[in-house]
């Protein structure tokens, strides 16, 4: 939780003085502003940050799995409890899936993951291999660091959801490190890229670049806006609209980078953050979701409307005491936007493709002991697919937002069957001064799980948000 | 869920050669290599074999994607509980990297690759003959050393760890290590 609060302070605190140049922004949107982006010289960053071998990043992710299992076995943690015979026994049984609980196992390791990719990525690496670098660190840490059958499921989630979140926290370290200041802030810029990115932190501070000052422009800032939103929700049980639990939120939504840029793109040129941080009766974390795009193609037409296609990933947390779903994929995207102009635009985005691995819950899971383990998870794991909708209508005076979203996941382990969710996402938004607005959302949630030798279930539950957001 | 194993490896595999730019090299290779089962797999099986041939692009002198298919097959262990000449074999086809920690004329790798296996286990069973035939995602990981000859050839060799995802039905996890040399084909 502390940890969660620190990201979101650290990016609304420390970044002020880069997003306090949206405050005047345009009503419409940020997608009108002209932000002074960066683009470092090469030479530059190769004189001020060379590259490192690749052995550092690799030993470093294998040093941070020795603390980590260190810190575990202290505390007394009965997995962390290692030895020849353990790590021979990991090699001989091969992958399982673990029982983990869910927040673990779809955010916890993606995090950790994150660690080992930044490890990489600040050592001068790209994506690809600072993605190669955080499945080792992932590998090395499920058949040597823990006394239980290595994980498959983490191993996906913590070296490919890793290499999302970690390539996201490196995007957001750029905005805020500034090698040019001094003092105080230099110290709280540090700090904040710091929090969310321990890795880059560490190999910052190893390297003596936390203490260095320079005017050079040695990383890559693009074009960002967003908007912070504080509200409450009523999450029912069923669809009806009264009963149902209350809970003050904050939500943030963050888009980096142009998604319709017509010059080359590379990994996370663009991705859009969607959170959601709960403050009573349900789930701390209540969504994290990130799309981005790995490589895409636009085709820019006469009359300025664009047309895009590439492909995407998307890492997905959402939870409240109703639904978990988690799962990280990657798949193909559409997207099309009419001309951008201040009195009207539309923005129309579809998403497919398989989920590598995911998880929804499941009453019946509780009752599948997970394979050599004496415990069960709350959730049914696997594999599936996903579809993503999403259509926005800008006007002056705020936006029409639909989203449809659709996830199937087939179970690995646990009440073996299929689970297909889908959840559609109306919002309203009405600017109501300045950048502040006013909102409300409605979450249809629907799931049907067909199982192999057990009852079909089928459910449906209403959410209600309103909130006031402001948008920078 | 084979379907969508495709469609997984046709969007990588189409997103990775939208990244080539800089000193592609294309290598094909063949490799044949021992391979020693561990754990529960060995309590049936001894050594067996394998033969593999592979095509692949290497970026930038660091990492190469490889696609990979071949031929397993694992000997009987004389204390087995099988019996009527029983045979084991598997035809893997697979996609995966590696990383190449140095450039020049000797390249250490390390290598990550995964697919499906296509297995036929046939044995005897009292007077009966079992024929089946499973299908499961593999898994290997390990690394070797690549040695440049000239221009063109090249020699490679390896220690691959072996494992089968999620609890096959068969009552082996198909566990073991591959030792194994290589001939590489470099593409001008």
């Amino acid at each position: 939780m502390k940890k969660t609060i620190l990201i979101f302070l650290s990016i609304l605190l420390i970044s002020k003085s880069i997003y306090a140049q949206f405050l005047y922004s345009s009503h419409i949107d940020s997608l009108m502003l002209k932000f002074e982006e960066v683009i470092p010289d090469t030479a530059t960053v190769n004189r001020f940050n060379p590259q490192k071998p690749l052995w550092v990043p690799i030993v470093e992710g294998v040093g941070l799995n020795l603390a980590l299992g260190g810190f575990n076995f202290l505390m007394g943690s009965e997995f962390a409890k290692i030895g020849p015979s353990t790590i021979t026994h990991n090699f001989e049984r091969g992958w399982a899936t673990d029982a983990d609980g869910f927040l673990v196992n779809m955010f916890g390791h993606p995090f950790q993951g994150s660690i080992y990719y930044n490890l990489a990525r600040s050592s001068g690496y790209n994506y690809w291999i600072s993605l190669g670098v955080a499945t080792i660190g992932s590998w090395q840490w499920e058949f040597f660091m823990e006394n239980e059958p290595p994980a498959f499921n983490d191993w996906i989630t913590t070296s490919y959801g890793g290499s999302m979140i970690g390539e996201v926290f490196y995007n957001l370290s750029n905005l805020i490190i500034d090698e040019s200041t001094v003092g105080l802030e230099r110290f709280w810029r540090e700090l904040g890229a710091g929090v969310f990115n321990p890795g880059r932190l560490f190999n910052r501070l190893i390297s003596g670049r936390t203490s260095r000052i320079t005017n050079e422009k040695l990383y890559k800032k693009e074009h960002f806006m967003g908007e912070v939103a504080f509200g409450g929700n009523n999450v029912a049980d069923g669809i009806d609209f009264q009963n149902g639990q209350r809970n003050p939120m904050l939500t943030l939504d963050f888009t980096y980078g142009r998604l319709f840029k017509t010059t080359k793109t590379k990994p996370f040129d663009f991705f859009r953050i969607n959170s959601a941080i709960n403050f009573a009766k349900q789930p701390i974390i209540g969504q994290l979701r990130i799309t981005n795009i790995f490589v895409a193609k636009t085709i820019k037409y006469p009359n300025n409307s664009r047309f895009l296609w590439g492909v995407w990933g998307n890492y997905d947390y959402l939870e409240n005491n109703v639904y978990q779903i988690g799962g990280v994929s990657v798949g193909l995207g559409l997207g099309y936007t009419t001309p951008r102009n201040k009195t009207i635009h539309f923005l129309t985005m579809l998403n497919t493709g398989p989920i590598l691995m995911g998880g929804a819950n499941s009453e019946y899971a509780l009752e599948n002991n997970v394979q050599f383990l004496d415990s069960a998870r709350s959730y049914n794991m696997g594999p599936g697919a996903m579809i993503k909708s999403e259509s926005i209508l800008r006007f002056s005076f705020g936006s029409v937002f639909l989203g449809y979203y659709f996830w199937w996941i087939h179970t690995w382990d646990g009440a073996q069957g299929n689970e297909f969710i889908g959840m559609l996402a109306p919002k309203i938004r009405f600017r109501i001064y300045e950048n502040w607005y006013l909102g409300f959302e409605y979450l249809l949630y629907h799931r049907q799980g067909k199982y192999d030798n057990l009852e079909d279930r089928n459910y449906r539950n209403n959410e209600e948000r309103i909130f006031i957001g402001f948008a920078f | 869920m084979k379907k969508f194993i495709y469609i997984l490896m046709l969007f990588l595999s189409t997103n990775l050669f939208s990244q080539s730019s800089e000193s592609l090299k294309k290598v094909a290779s063949i490799s044949a290599r021992s391979i020693t089962p561990i754990g529960i797999f060995s309590e049936n099986w001894n050594i067996g074999g394998a033969l593999y041939a592979s095509y692949g692009w290497i970026y930038s002198e660091k990492w190469s994607l490889i696609f990979q298919t071949g031929y397993n097959r694992y000997r009987l262990k004389s204390a087995s509980k099988y019996s009527g000449a029983p045979k084991l074999s598997m035809f893997p086809i697979q996609v995966g990297g590696r990383l190449y920690f140095l450039n020049g004329g000797i390249k250490p790798f390390f290598e990550a690759m995964s697919g499906i296996n296509f297995i036929r286990l046939f044995y005897k069973e009292g007077d009966t003959l079992v024929d089946e035939r499973e299908t499961h995602i593999n898994f290997q990981i390990g690394g070797g050393v690549a040695f440049r000859l000239n221009k063109n050839w090249g020699i490679e060799v390896a220690t691959i760890y072996n494992s089968h995802l999620i609890n096959p039905s068969i009552p082996y996890n198909l566990t073991g290590f591959e030792y194994g040399i290589g001939l590489n084909w470099i593409f001008d």
